[in-house]
């Protein structure tokens, strides 16, 4: 490979929870890994296994999806239908040879910056052993989602 | 309802690998409400290959079609222009849809992406359970809205066998006795009586490939005509 | 008829084993247990493919006995394996064997067996079956007549687990309405087990023999005194002696009940 590997980190996280953990994590100057690109989302619950596999193929090293805490959701049990349907892509991920620990879900409340800045590092931790997602080193194909179009 | 599960990766990527262009096409009725081959399931399969196909380095394109119904002609017809550009068709309907859809498209391969398990009901979230085996000829008037055919292993007609151990099945302790059921619906609704009756030896003429003809539509299907 | 109604029939306390086909080609096989047992109890009760294991055919294994034993045997047949074809030409083999006692069951289901994925028949239900023997007593199959009649004494079984116990009577009513003779229970751990069906409104007038099993590592003991118990106490027209898994036990069973 040759070039540095800096793992790419998605977090598709939930507005009323995550979302401000991190944020406060930034006021509170936590460090964590840098290389971590965040989607807001009104709810965890509108995560669906077509999202985290489209993230893999468009070369994601790891994916994490982080909403309320059980029993907090806003919407009643969007984060529990995340943490099945997380579940259930990591089941597709071990088909494909990929690897379902390229995936996790997270809980983790509005206060809780340090347990946000805990699970990038533990999440960038693990891309470091787990290595580069090969699909994100192949070059990308017309019409394919490139991670960089995520990011934005 | 029809109830399916998707076959395993492998077997579907396995079949489909030596074709090119690999269409995955989905059925928007009983295997979409059991979330196993609709327009969802379609896309989620597709992107899986697709990505299995760069992993392996193997030069494959994959689309997704979806229609109302693989069993019905008209509705199959919608996907003539998709299937005219594929090499093969992975159908995730049920094995009566596959099975049109390969008479529909009888040049294209057409490879089956589930397994079609039963006649079942949605018992609450994602979970289905059998309840009839078509057999034709209906006993629920008898057995109290409960099937002896499709919830006891063996089908007793007149009664449990030996096997019933409190109420529960000798094939799995966590399976309800199907006649223990019976008993106690015939029970609630006052028809205990029905189980007096001897059931007679059925018939399995069921087993010959079935056809029926609506009584309207008899005079056009008939021999005649 | 034949001597195990006769026995049945005279009021005796009557006491049968258990006997496996062997699971090889070999009729010879069965001959030591046979012949130590056959004179001594009231019937041997030549299993079918118990626990769906495949074993040698139980009704050539019953010929061999009657042939080459004193045992009065009882042939099991299961619903399980055979359709009403298969059932009827058993039945017709067995009758041309001299075998005058069966006992028509379902069979424990393909699932508890060692091959869990063969297809399990059950065209006709027990009920059913026995409904079969005795049309072929008539001379008869379910189509029509046949070149001459086949009877035998039947036999049925009889669940003593049921929930709720009323369960186990709507079945025991129709075997017997079906021509079922006599009754074997599913193996009892203790009297109490047959309370439930001595109190079905059918059971008074009925021959009903309970199931005694006795695993390998068990004490003999136990089950010596719940026959004696069932015996003494008349909850019981006899004993059905059974040891899956070291049938030689049987005789030290039989020896120490008589």
């Amino acid at each position: 490979m040759g070039e540095k590997y800096e793992p790419k980190i998605l977090a598709l996280i939930c507005t009323y929870c995550t979302y401000t953990a991190a944020d406060m994590a930034g006021s509170m100057r936590l460090q964590y890994p840098p290389n971590v690109r965040v989607i807001k989302l009104l709810c965890t619950g509108k995560v669906d296994v077509i999202y985290l596999l489209e993230a893999f193929k468009a070369g994601a090293d790891v994916v994490m999806v982080s909403g309320c805490e059980i029993g907090d959701c806003h919407f009643l049990e969007g984060n529990l239908r995340a943490k099945e349907r997380v579940a259930h892509a990591k089941t597709l991920l071990d088909d494909l040879g990929l690897g379902g620990d390229r995936l996790e879900m997270f809980h983790i409340g509005a206060s809780d910056a340090p347990k946000w800045a805990e699970a990038v590092e533990m999440m960038n931790r693990r891309a470091l052993e787990l290595g580069p997602n090969p699909l994100g080193r192949k070059k990308l194909q017309a019409g394919q989602t490139n991670i960089e179009e995520l990011r934005a | 309802m029809i109830v399916a599960e998707r076959k395993p990766f492998e077997e579907i990527a396995v079949a489909a690998s030596g074709f090119r262009k690999v269409l995955v096409a989905g059925c928007g009725t009983c295997v979409a409400v059991c979330l196993t081959g609709g327009e969802k399931e379609a896309g989620i399969l597709a992107t899986q290959l697709d990505m299995a196909a760069q992993l392996g380095e193997r030069e494959q394109v994959f689309s997704v079609g979806c229609v109302e119904r693989q069993c019905d002609r008209e509705f199959l017809e919608e996907l003539g222009p998709q299937i005219a550009e594929a090499d093969a068709v992975i159908s995730l309907a049920c094995g009566a849809g596959i099975q049109f859809l390969a008479e529909a498209y009888p040049d294209t391969p057409v490879l089956s992406g589930v397994n079609t398990t039963f006649i079942g009901v949605n018992e609450d979230v994602g979970v289905w359970t059998e309840r009839c085996r078509s057999c034709r000829d209906c006993l629920l008037t008898l057995t109290g809205g409960v099937c002896p055919i499709a919830l006891c292993p063996k089908g007793m007609l007149n009664g449990p066998c030996g096997g019933a151990d409190k109420g529960k099945c000798e094939t799995d302790q966590e399976r309800d006795c199907a006649w223990s059921v019976i008993y106690r619906r015939l029970e609630n609704t006052g028809r205990l009586a029905n189980l007096d009756q001897l059931i007679e030896a059925r018939d399995h003429r069921d087993l010959l490939p079935g056809r029926q003809v609506h009584p309207a539509y008899q005079r056009r299907y008939s021999a005649h005509e | 008829m034949s001597k195990f109604s006769d026995a049945l029939a005279g009021g005796k306390f009557v006491v049968t084993v258990e006997m496996d086909p062997p699971r090889g080609p070999a009729l010879g096989d069965m001959d030591a247990l046979a012949n130590s047992l056959g004179s001594k109890v009231d019937a041997v009760v030549v299993s079918d493919n118990r626990g769906a294991v495949a074993r040698m055919s139980p009704v050539l294994a019953a010929h061999h006995l009657i042939k080459h034993s004193q045992a009065e045997v009882i042939l099991t047949l299961t619903c399980r394996d055979r359709n009403r074809l298969a059932l009827t030409s058993e039945m017709l083999a067995a009758a041309a064997g001299g075998v005058q006692n069966l006992l028509l069951v379902s069979g424990d289901f393909v699932t508890l067996g060692d091959q869990p994925g063969s297809r399990p028949v059950y065209d006709l239900d027990s009920v059913q079956a026995l409904g079969l023997a005795s049309l072929l007593a008539q001379g008869r199959d379910f189509s029509g007549e046949l070149a001459a009649p086949a009877a035998f004494f039947l036999g049925a079984s009889l669940p003593v687990a049921t929930e709720p116990p009323a369960l186990a009577g709507i079945k025991f009513a129709k075997k017997l309405k079906a021509g079922a003779g006599y009754f074997m229970t599913q193996p009892v751990s203790g009297a109490a087990d047959l309370e439930a069906l001595a109190q079905l409104p059918m059971a008074a007038d009925t021959k009903i023999i309970a199931g005694l099993e006795l695993g390998d590592d068990q004490e003999a003991g136990p089950l010596l005194e719940l026959a004696k118990e069932l015996k003494s106490g008349g909850k019981a027209s006899g004993v059905h002696l059974a040891c899956p898994a070291n049938p030689q036990r049987l005789a030290e069973l039989v020896d120490k009940l008589s």
